[in-house]
Order: structure tokens, then sequence, then C-alpha cells
């Protein structure tokens, strides 16, 4: 459903996420915190940026950071910048443009769950991913 | 969602299904229909035929049938013999750690997403989609 590269994007923009988004964090310390290849990392890092999601610095004390608030910056848009704008759109069977004029067999299935899943994902914030819930039906502990 | 594995082994078999003829096909045929890779798919359908939804007959008469019938194979079927359980029970941003005890702030929301996905595949099968493919003339080409 999500990529593996948006997944490790997601995963790096928590843990900016949880380092109060000022302080730079080193690529290949992100990498080992979050148990992907520094190279793949430093790739989906440079879109990030390019995206204006991150900032970055290099040299020493250089690295990586949240270019806006958490609460700023959505689930959806991260993945959109690594997926490409067509995440969430593409056919379930991919068989390329498919719609209601031109549907695959399993486009009525399929369209209602992948709104949904988009909703959740444009709802969610960086933020949400790292703030302790104060609604008890939420869960208490957020991802390691 | 899927992987390209899965996608070409779910338009494969409603092809079959849509096909609605008793006796084998070869793959070299669905390939060529479907425009897959022959040898993709061949490897596609091993899977299914070690699930046990396929049955395999080498030689120049031989090719794949349904080891049942399409009304007893769903959609969820297919997708688990091909890409395992992982999209059913795993949570959607696959956050190191995340599960029910220590769960991701997306982890219920998904949840509640996930099971009617999975109870519509599961509830879902072939011989339904044949249907539809009949009735509405359906694609499984680009």
């Amino acid at each position: 459903m999500i990529s593996l590269s948006g997944r490790q994007a997601l995963a790096a923009m928590q843990v900016l996420a949880q380092q109060n988004g000022r302080r730079f964090v080193p690529v290949r310390r992100l990498s080992r915190i979050i148990g992907a290849s520094p190279h793949t990392l430093a790739r989906i890092m440079l879109r990030l940026t390019a995206a204006g999601l991150t900032d970055a610095l290099r040299g020493p004390g250089g690295g990586v950071r949240l270019a806006r608030p958490a609460h700023e910056i959505t689930l959806f848009e991260i993945l959109q910048e690594i997926d490409g704008p067509e995440v969430l759109n593409r056919c379930i069977l991919g068989l390329g443009i498919c719609d209601e004029v031109r549907p695959c067999p399993l486009h009525a299935i399929w369209f209602p769950c992948r709104q949904q899943l988009r909703r959740l994902l444009a709802e969610t914030t960086l933020a949400d991913l790292i703030h302790r819930p104060t609604n008890p039906n939420q869960p208490k502990v957020p991802c390691a | 969602m899927f992987s390209r594995a899965c996608e070409y082994g779910l338009r494969a078999v409603l092809y079959l299904a849509s096909l609605n003829q008793n006796g084998y096909v070869s793959i070299r045929e669905i390939g060529e229909r479907l425009n897959i890779s022959v040898p993709f798919l061949t490897k596609i359908f091993q899977k299914l035929t070690q699930a046990g939804l396929m049955q395999s007959l080498r030689g120049p008469s031989g090719g794949v049938m349904f080891a049942r019938s399409p009304e007893e194979i769903t959609l969820f079927d297919v997708i688990v013999a091909i890409d395992g359980p992982d999209l059913f029970t795993e949570c959607v941003l696959g956050l190191p750690g995340c599960g029910e005890a220590t769960p991701c702030p997306l982890h219920d929301h998904w949840k509640e997403v996930r099971n009617p996905i999975r109870n519509l595949f599961a509830s879902t099968t072939l011989a339904d989609m044949a249907r539809r493919i009949q009735e509405a003339r359906l694609r499984l080409t680009a």
C-alpha cells in the first residue's frame, strides 16, 4: 500500500519531530535509528528537503531537521513527495488510469477504501505521531 | 497496495474465471492476452498452485486450471497466496514497534479501514467477479 521508501520517510520524519524540530540530526544517525540504509535515506531526505519539508545543513554539526512545526506537516504530504502525486490514486490492479468511466473490476470495491485511507493520512500530522493523546480512547503509547 | 506479482496474479485469475471454461489454459495464452511476461506469470501460478488454488499440467496440452470451483475461491485467498497476510495484519505506517501493545496513532483507525477491506475481499469470490466482468464488460488490460 505504502512503499518501503514512504514508510522510511515517515519513520525518519517521526524521529525528527521528536527532536522538537530545531536540532539538526545527521542522516547517518537517523538511518541507524530507523534501520534504513544511509544511502537510501540520504536520497529520501534530499527529496523532502527539496519539497520544503526539511532543512539540511552540510558539514560538522550538520544534518536534517523539520522545516516547519510538526503540527503543520501531514503524513499525506510526506508520502506524496516520496511516492509521487498519484500515491493512493493508482489502480489496484496496476491498469493505469482507472476511474468511474473506465473502471477495473476491483474499482468499485477499492475506491471507498482508498478515499478513507487518504483522508486518514491527510488529517494526521507529525505532531499526532509524537504527542501523547489526551483522549483516553486513542492509543496511549506512540510507536517507538 | 499489492505487489506487482499480486496485481498480475489477480488479473490472471479474473481472466480465467471470466473465460468460464473447463480444462487447462496455457500460461502463454494468458500472458499474451493480458500483456504479462510469461516467465513471471509462471512463477505467480506456482505460488497459486502451492496454495492449492490452481492445478497445473505440463506438456503441449497443459496449462493451469482452478483446483476448486471459482465459487469457492475468494479474492482474499489469491492475495494471501501471493503477497502473504501482511496487508491484512500489519499496520499501515509500518513504523517499528507498532502493535497492539504499543500502537501508533493510526493503528486503531487503520484497523477500522482494514477490517472492512479484508471482509470485502474475503466475501467476494472469483465467480462473483467473473459475473461483474462479463455483465459490465470490465477490462483486465490497461
